[in-house]
């Protein structure tokens, strides 16, 4: 660290000087105080959310997982006394991985593929432009479309910005419609096949654990796109050149470029994987909602977040506000341990490329 | 750029590119030419996906926006939950700008090579991809259980914890673009620590650090899951004089107008009329996050903000 270089002590200034020192010293402790403050922020969030978790973890333990029942008010006769409430989140998780999975499945080959296109492919594009007034036989301009490919780069990123409530609603009036006309062809086809068949049955209103997973799908393209894109920007360029140079083809080339950041395209999509299962409102809006559990992709769901969402503000009871900060705890737990994961892998890969 | 360590560069068999495998061998080539294709496809893909997104949203939005979503209250506008918002950020602003700005001086300021700041980064990382809504379950069992029900300041502290993350890196990074020599200039002159950050870095990566500042702004502007329970939306007017204090002021402590909570009740309405508001509402929304980015954009034209 450096310290200021000792100022001349010329009489005057001898009070400057231990102004300053304590200034430096407050500008040190307040910062190093604000970085340890994030700290104690995550550590806070852990805390509070597991405090608020413990009876109902007390209560349920690991049932809490397998457990499909969700009842704040159990049904009794009158004359009975009030059975115990009973809560199971499996079709909440269930929904949280499924949708994620599906989101992933979509979205990581486009990902990958624009990703591709913004670094590899989008900067060599050019238009040549016919030209008259060219003295020695040159007819044609190359215009380098790197503006273009600036603008289209910045295009993705504007999708990441969209507010999440955006892309729920957007999902509510597009997409939740045309779920609406294609399931019954979807469900009367691939649903008859032996095994896969049963994931597509029952369908019904196009709110659906299938629809939240596309939109999560448009959702999460563009952060993992960005990140693939920045970790294939940092691979050394002699991989690409060198295989070039001996006669591959440009995708074989580009094929020891993904294996160099492989672990940082994994990081990538692990990352997205944590932003999906965490995604809120445009999940709420498309999920269904429904607590009953049902084996099949195009039946209402439930997820972790949209549980929160919809049964927070309605819980009227002790027990409820309880089981459901249990669950928020699970769905913190598994974000923080998999964001942790993915940031190591994305920052190794960086480390090995050589930050430039 | 640095020399890179050759040993860590795989090595392909020796037989990868010859004659059979590269540019003459038709498979190669073909493969070549579809996973081109598929590039590109997926780019326009991805690009299509956000015109038709966008373009639906305007399209529903610029037909039921009118005059009177701007000036009455519910439920014949939105008057009250803009104001709502802007409040919301404001305070939000006033907390998470500090605290994510001091982590973001010592990162780029402070921090080394250590164990301890890769773990900073590390949690500030892991911060901004905590779930919105668990911010929101944090500010509700913080503030909301013990001021026994929804205030501003619960959806002020969710929004400002939400912005701490964001602000700390984008400083960092803004700090860090700085250029060294200006550091040592200065300090070479007689300057201490003090003076060079603050008369020195902080001026020159001022533009940078209010465009990391707009970005977070960006960001929590649209948030709806951490409101939800926090701020819990009001049809009241924000700001009004009442007995408790004779000036014009906005009451902190009761539940909230917000612009996104109103389009989410008006979402699950089944109001003919709302869904229209919640039409223009979501437009109004859509614009100022696009248009915060894209100033972000112009001004950070060296391109070190990444937009996340």
């Amino acid at each position: 660290m450096t310290q200021p270089t000792a100022i001349p002590e010329l009489g005057r200034r001898h009070a400057n000087v231990a102004r300053l020192r304590f200034l430096d010293g407050m500008t040190y402790a307040s910062a190093i105080g604000g970085a340890l403050l994030m700290l104690a922020l995550l550590l806070m969030l852990l805390a509070v959310i597991a405090h608020g978790a413990m009876p109902a973890y007390q209560r349920f333990g690991f049932s809490f997982i397998t457990s499909t029942d969700w009842n704040p008010h159990p049904p009794h006769a009158d004359d009975m006394p009030t059975p115990p409430q009973v809560f199971g989140a499996r079709t909440a998780i269930m929904g949280t991985l499924l949708t994620s999975l599906i989101a992933l499945l979509i979205s990581f080959p486009v990902s990958l593929g624009s990703a591709i296109f913004l670094t590899k492919l989008a900067p060599k594009l050019r238009i040549m432009i016919p030209t008259r007034n060219t003295p020695g036989g040159k007819r044609f301009k190359s215009i380098s479309l790197r503006h273009g490919v600036t603008v289209a780069s910045f295009m993705i990123e504007l999708l990441a910005a969209i507010p999440s409530i955006a892309y729920g609603l957007w999902g509510v009036a597009v997409l939740v419609p045309f779920m609406q006309k294609t399931q019954p062809a979807i469900a009367h086809s691939i649903g008859t096949l032996p095994f896969i068949g049963q994931c597509f049955q029952n369908y019904g209103y196009g709110t659906n654990i299938f629809t939240a997973g596309i939109i999560l799908s448009i959702m999460v393209t563009p952060i993992i796109t960005a990140i693939i894109r920045d970790v294939l920007a940092v691979a050394p360029p002699e991989l690409e050149q060198g295989a070039l140079g001996l006669g591959a083809t440009w995708w074989q080339a580009t094929r020891l470029v993904l294996g160099f950041s492989k672990m940082g395209i994994l990081g990538a999509v692990i990352l997205g994987f944590a932003r999906a299962i965490g995604e809120t409102m445009a999940v709420t809006m498309v999920i269904g909602n429904s607590i009953d559990s049902d084996n099949s992709l195009f039946a209402s769901g439930q997820s972790i977040a949209s549980l929160l969402a919809v049964q927070f503000r309605n819980a009227d009871t002790e027990g409820e506000i309880q089981a459901l900060i249990y669950a928020a705890f699970m769905l913190l737990v598994i974000t923080t341990l998999i964001n942790g994961i993915a940031r190591v892998l994305i920052v190794r890969v960086a480390a090995k490329g050589g930050k430039r | 750029m640095s020399a890179l360590p050759v040993s860590n560069l795989p090595t392909a068999p020796a037989d990868t590119f010859t004659r059979s495998r590269g540019l003459h061998n038709a498979t190669a080539r073909i493969m070549n030419n579809i996973i081109v294709v598929a590039c590109y496809a997926s780019a326009l893909f991805t690009i299509l996906a956000l015109l038709l997104i966008f373009g639906y949203i305007a399209f529903r939005g610029i037909s039921s926006i009118d005059l009177a979503f701007f000036t009455e209250l519910p439920p014949h506008g939105m008057r009250n939950c803009i104001a709502g918002s802007l409040v919301l950020i404001a305070l939000a602003s006033c907390l998470g700008v500090p605290l994510g700005m001091l982590c973001g001086i010592y990162l780029a300021e402070y921090a080394g090579d250590t164990w301890f700041s890769h773990a900073i980064r590390l949690v500030v990382d892991v911060l901004a991809g905590v779930p919105s809504i668990l911010v929101g379950v944090l500010a509700y069992e913080l503030v909301v259980v013990p001021m026994a029900g929804g205030t501003a300041w619960a959806g002020a502290v969710a929004l400002g914890f939400m912005m701490c993350p964001i602000i700390a890196r984008t400083t960092e990074e803004m700090l860090k673009l700085v250029p060294h020599a200006l550091r040592e200039a200065s300090i070479g002159l007689g300057a201490s620590k003090f003076q060079t950050l603050f008369r020195i870095v902080i001026p020159a990566g001022a533009s940078g650090i209010i465009t990391g500042i707009m970005l977070a702004v960006a960001r929590v502007a649209g948030e709806t899951a951490p409101l939800l329970f926090t701020v819990m939306g009001s049809d009241q007017k924000v700001f009004s004089i009442d007995s408790t204090f004779p000036y014009f002021h906005a009451d902190l402590n009761h539940q909230f107008p917000s612009l996104t909570v109103k389009i989410y009740q008006y979402a699950i309405s089944p109001s003919a009329d709302g869904i229209r508001q919640m039409w223009a509402a979501l437009f109004i929304l859509i614009l100022l996050v696009l248009i915060l980015n894209i100033c972000v954009r112009i001004a950070s034209n060296r391109g070190a903000l990444k937009g996340h």
